[in-house]
């Protein structure tokens, strides 16, 4: 008896619980905006009038993001690491956290998107650059 | 040399194997935004500069599994004979999606039970709830205006432009809206009333009363006039009668048999029935002179 009515305590906290998170919602601003989260969702189909469902998907697209962001700055850091390993004095200016293809790229991997880029991408002139100079 | 060398290899390997990431490109203003957004979290994370090819990626990478989410959550939804999703939908989908890298089976497989709330099953609400409560939030740069929907603009469709405020709300948004029958020539579809040779409809000459002859005319000895736009007052019964002939729907009108035999006939029938009749008319009107 008595363990037939603890889960009935539990889910009436859990109810409360999520109506908690879900009001927590109603306050929280995700960084994605909500005019953003309603294009994207009415393009796909997804048809909702609460607002709460749509700072939800936003939270979920944040976190996503926020996660892929920090593996992306691990893979940077321990990068940086070996190389100054090497050769401390010259890297100094390359001290600085840069998102960069290749970190993103690892980073993406785990997650299960396969980014393929050119590695010589013209995208400042000093990215062929600097392969180049440690190669040497 | 021999570096040279190892480096010009290397630079034709690269551009043999290398493929491009974006295939589609996205609309401009939700793309622009989305970015503005992922650099925001990229900042908060701890990057201090990125490059604008790393941003781009991750910034598409974002909306495609935004609108995974969406897509998913939408075949949740119809497949139990809904178009409003819910929060069970929503959840359903994250754990379509969030399984996919994180783990986040837990829970999974009996969101359904009656018994057990999401909160406490769902792993990835946990995780959600975990985030919002421990993350500062970091508010969009800039406020994004929304269009405003009550000005005629030229994004909305033309359709739903006037009629939002007197449609009941058991008509979903995206339909348009009724043509506005009362005048001779649409509001919506100017050109649908008119046709080329300035002939018109029988019905439509006949509620406004248009200058084809129809004013004066007699019938069965009476003089009647079609007042301008104005319905007779003493009218008898309308029915309708649905499917009748071929899905036409038919009309028949009680009181003045007149049209009786235009009932029913398709739309060029009665044009020829009108054109009869007018040439009837005019010889009436002839012998009345």
């Amino acid at each position: 008896m008595n363990h037939n009515q603890q889960p009935g305590d539990g889910t009436h906290e859990d109810d409360a619980a999520l109506s908690d998170f879900l009001a927590s919602l109603m306050d929280y601003t995700p960084t994605i905006p909500d005019e953003l989260v309603e294009h994207y969702l009415a393009k796909s189909g997804f048809q909702c009038p609460d607002v709460r469902l749509i700072r939800l998907v936003a939270v979920a697209t944040q976190k996503f993001v926020a996660e892929v962001a920090t593996d992306a700055l691990q893979q940077c850091k321990a990068r940086q690491a070996a190389v100054v390993k090497d050769k401390r004095d010259k890297q100094q200016k390359d001290k600085r956290l840069i998102l960069t293809m290749e970190d993103l790229s690892r980073a993406l991997r785990e997650y299960g998107v396969n980014v393929k880029h050119q590695e010589y991408f013209a995208d400042s002139p000093s990215t062929g650059m600097d392969p180049a100079s440690r190669d040497e | 040399m021999k570096s040279k060398l190892r480096k010009e290899a290397k630079t034709q390997s690269s551009t043999t194997t290398t493929t491009t990431t974006t295939t589609a490109t996205p609309s401009e203003l939700s793309f622009a935004i989305a970015r503005i957004a992922v650099s925001q979290i990229c900042q908060s994370v701890g990057f201090k500069a990125t490059q604008l090819s790393a941003l781009e990626t991750l910034t598409l990478v974002a909306t495609k599994y935004l609108q995974a989410i969406a897509g998913s959550a939408a075949s949740f939804t119809n497949s139990s004979n809904r178009t409003q999703s819910n929060l069970l939908d929503l959840t359903n989908a994250l754990h379509d999606v969030v399984s996919l890298h994180s783990g986040g089976l837990s829970g999974g497989s009996i969101l359904h039970r009656p018994t057990s709330t999401l909160l406490s099953t769902s792993g990835v609400l946990k995780d959600l709830a975990n985030f919002v409560y421990f993350h500062d939030e970091i508010p969009f740069a800039k406020p994004i205006p929304r269009p405003d929907r009550t000005s005629s603009s030229g994004n909305s469709s033309p359709g739903t432009k006037k009629l939002d405020c007197s449609r009941g709300s058991n008509v979903p948004k995206w339909l348009p809206g009724f043509p506005n029958g009362n005048n001779g020539v649409d509001e919506i579809y100017p050109g649908k009333g008119k046709r080329k040779n300035g002939e018109s409809l029988w019905e439509e000459s006949v509620l406004v009363g248009s200058d084809l002859g129809w004013k004066n005319w007699n019938e069965n000895g009476r003089k009647r006039v079609v007042g301008e736009g104005k319905v007779e007052t003493g009218r008898g019964k309308v029915r309708f009668k649905m499917g009748s002939r071929s899905g036409v729907c038919r009309l028949e009108n009680n009181k003045n048999n007149v049209n009786d035999k235009s009932n029913g006939i398709d739309e060029e029938e009665k044009i020829l029935v009108y054109k009869r009749r007018r040439r009837r008319d005019d010889g009436g009107r002839l012998i009345n002179l």
